[in-house]
């Protein structure tokens, strides 16, 4: 992918912003009225990103070249332009998001089969079920169990809870993260359709981002059939939390991405709309430029090495560190700057200050991001060219 | 409580401290209402433009409201209710002041407490509960064999929640400047800004819960962009 189709697909992108910004805080008061709005262009074009080639017949197509998502950079470039408009939104909307890149990459032909079909039939929303109630960063050590009824057939029973679930409600089907032994290498994932009995969904009420619905998902003797084990033909050392990591991974930059749309919608709305700047405030907005600018180009290098080695990681750790860090200095300054009564008369800065919150819990604290960096840094994996 | 380096009223120092000891453990709007009925009437004390305030004490035919050094009763004044779904939970309601009349049926000459105290003193509040919050959830969740209290990152983020807190009440009481020099406010209030982002992050997943803390922290920078005048 060159730099001129990478610069067109993101001035393509951009115009589709605007269409979000129209409704992120229709949604936010109430996000289920989010169905009413799937017939959006740029809902459409999201809710078909990530989606490959071989299942999917209405890419995103500019000057005849056509844009799948299933790169990072296609990836960072888009969330971070949709996030101008809305990440709320982003976030809620119908798509494959980071169950996509489990099936994308673990799945057998059956899976992707059963799933993409699904989500090309209508909107359909989907989930990634690895988060429980007591098992936030402690991952490894989920709860969740697959235990196996019978011998001969490799049915199984799938028992246990998670918890900030994006779209559970109103997902139809997902991946579910759950351990069959001990140790790290007893974990699979399972792919989980939201019909199966003993499985149900109960919305979270949040902060911030409140378009996806956080959700509680329990799975009370959810039957699990051998089909339904994703990477079932893989080595147990490549599927499971393997699967995990690699999405984290692959979807860090994104989330970093999401940060820096919400933190460039707040800049832009600070020097439209506040006049008559001190200088002092006019420093300021000029250290956040370049910050912005800063954490932009950490991103997309993050991006591109992701796209060359999924297993580099540190890079992206870096960008998100930086990326929701500055989201949340930003859309509280730009409160400060407004004065009193900004909270309730600014209805977009409040949202923002929000949802700035939210994105240090996605795809890694910013401590176990640091440790990673740490890590990293001590295996002598970090190279600055 | 005096000590060699006090400078303040020792009224307003017993105060502090008796605010921070008997509403520990308490709900918000309770701590709302200990610090306007602390006044022989109650007193809710506004911003310029805002206030907040308690249903109780709104019931309160003989509450006034404190706007600078002019009291006002609440039937001089003209006001509707902000709707937020944030803040209905802790029972606290906001209302928007419109015609204020220039001066209120009194004027107070030694303000007992300003709009500054009582913004640094509800956030310091909030953020000594969310402290104790973040303690009892770490200190129940594992990583591992050990309670993510017990992390060595961890330890560092409560140090310095700890430190900011500490620092902000020390400023307070034995800084050299007031609440009333607007840099020394803003200064202690961005203090105050940067222990409730530790304090969040602590928090983790559930912080993004409004069942949690966020609703406090929430409420924390409300109080702040109605209350602190920014540079």
């Amino acid at each position: 992918m060159n730099i001129e189709k990478l610069n067109a697909f993101e001035e393509a992108i951009k115009s589709y912003s605007q269409e979000f910004r129209d409704i992120g805080l229709i949604i936010d008061e109430q996000p289920d009225r989010l169905h009413e709005f799937t017939d959006l262009a740029s809902v459409q074009l999201l809710s078909r990103m990530m989606i490959p080639s071989e299942y999917n017949d209405h890419p995103f197509i500019i000057n005849n070249t056509k844009f799948y998502g299933l790169t990072c950079i296609e990836r960072v470039i888009g969330t971070e332009w949709l996030s101008y408009g809305d990440a709320g939104v982003v976030v809620g909307c119908p798509g494959p998001s980071l169950s996509g890149i489990i099936i994308q990459d673990f799945a057998d032909g059956q899976q992707k089969e059963q799933y993409y079909s699904k989500l090309l039939s209508k909107p359909c929303w989907t989930f990634f079920a690895l988060t429980e109630p007591n098992k936030g960063s402690d991952a490894m050590h989920i709860e969740t169990n697959m235990k196996k009824v019978n011998a001969c057939d490799g049915q199984r029973l799938l028992n246990g809870e998670k918890y900030f679930i994006g779209n559970g409600t109103r997902a139809e089907i997902g991946v579910v993260f759950a351990r069959t032994t001990t140790g790290p290498i007893g974990i699979e994932m399972c792919l989980i359709e939201k019909d199966s009995d003993g499985f149900s969904a109960e919305a979270l009420d949040t902060l911030g981002l409140r378009a996806p619905k956080l959700s509680r998902l329990t799975f009370q003797n959810v039957r699990i059939n051998e089909e339904q084990i994703i990477g079932r033909h893989l080595s147990p050392l490549k599927r499971g939390m393997h699967g995990a990591i690699t999405v984290f991974n692959k979807m860090r930059p994104t989330v970093a991405a999401m940060a820096l749309g919400v933190s460039q919608a707040t800049y832009d709305y600070m020097i439209t709309n506040k006049k008559n700047l001190s200088l002092d405030q006019q420093q300021k907005l000029e250290n956040f430029q370049n910050e912005l600018i800063t954490t932009r180009n950490l991103i997309r290098q993050a991006a591109l090495e992701v796209d060359i080695n999924p297993r580099n990681g540190y890079v992206g750790s870096i960008a998100k560190v930086r990326a929701t860090s500055l989201v949340k200095q930003i859309t509280q300054y730009a409160l400060d700057l407004f004065g009193e009564g900004a909270f309730f008369e600014h209805p977009y800065l409040n949202k923002w200050f929000r949802d700035a919150f939210a994105f240090e819990n996605m795809e890694g604290t910013s401590n176990i991001l640091k440790l990673n960096i740490f890590q990293s840094y001590m295996n002598g994996k970090i190279s600055y060219v | 409580m005096s000590t060699l380096l006090s400078s303040k009223n020792e009224n307003l120092l017993n105060y502090i401290n008796r605010f921070l000891e008997e509403t520990r453990g308490l709900s918000l709007f309770e701590a709302f209402e200990w610090i306007f009925k602390a006044f022989e009437n109650p007193i809710i004390i506004s911003s310029n433009n805002y206030f907040l305030a308690p249903h109780s004490v709104l019931e309160n035919p003989n509450t006034h409201i404190l706007r600078g050094n002019n009291l006002y009763q609440l039937t001089e004044l003209k006001f509707n209710k902000v709707n937020n779904h944030f803040m209905e939970h802790e029972m606290i309601s906001l209302f928007k002041m419109d015609d204020i009349p220039e001066k209120g049926s009194n004027q107070i000459e030694n303000i007992p407490l300003t709009k500054n105290d009582f913004a640094l003193f509800i956030r310091t509040w909030i953020a000594l509960e969310c402290l104790a919050y973040d303690k009892k959830l770490l200190s129940n969740r594992y990583s591992g064999k050990l309670p993510i209290i017990q992390y060595q990152m961890v330890k560092g983020q409560f140090s310095e929640a700890i430190i900011k807190i500490y620092s902000i009440i020390n400023n307070y009481i034995n800084g050299n400047s007031t609440l009333e020099n607007k840099s020394f406010n803003v200064f202690i209030h961005n203090e105050i800004d940067d222990c409730m982002n530790t304090l969040i992050n602590l928090t983790g997943g559930h912080g993004v819960l409004t069942e949690t803390v966020s609703r406090k922290i929430y409420l924390s920078f409300v109080i702040k962009n109605l209350f602190v005048e920014s540079e």
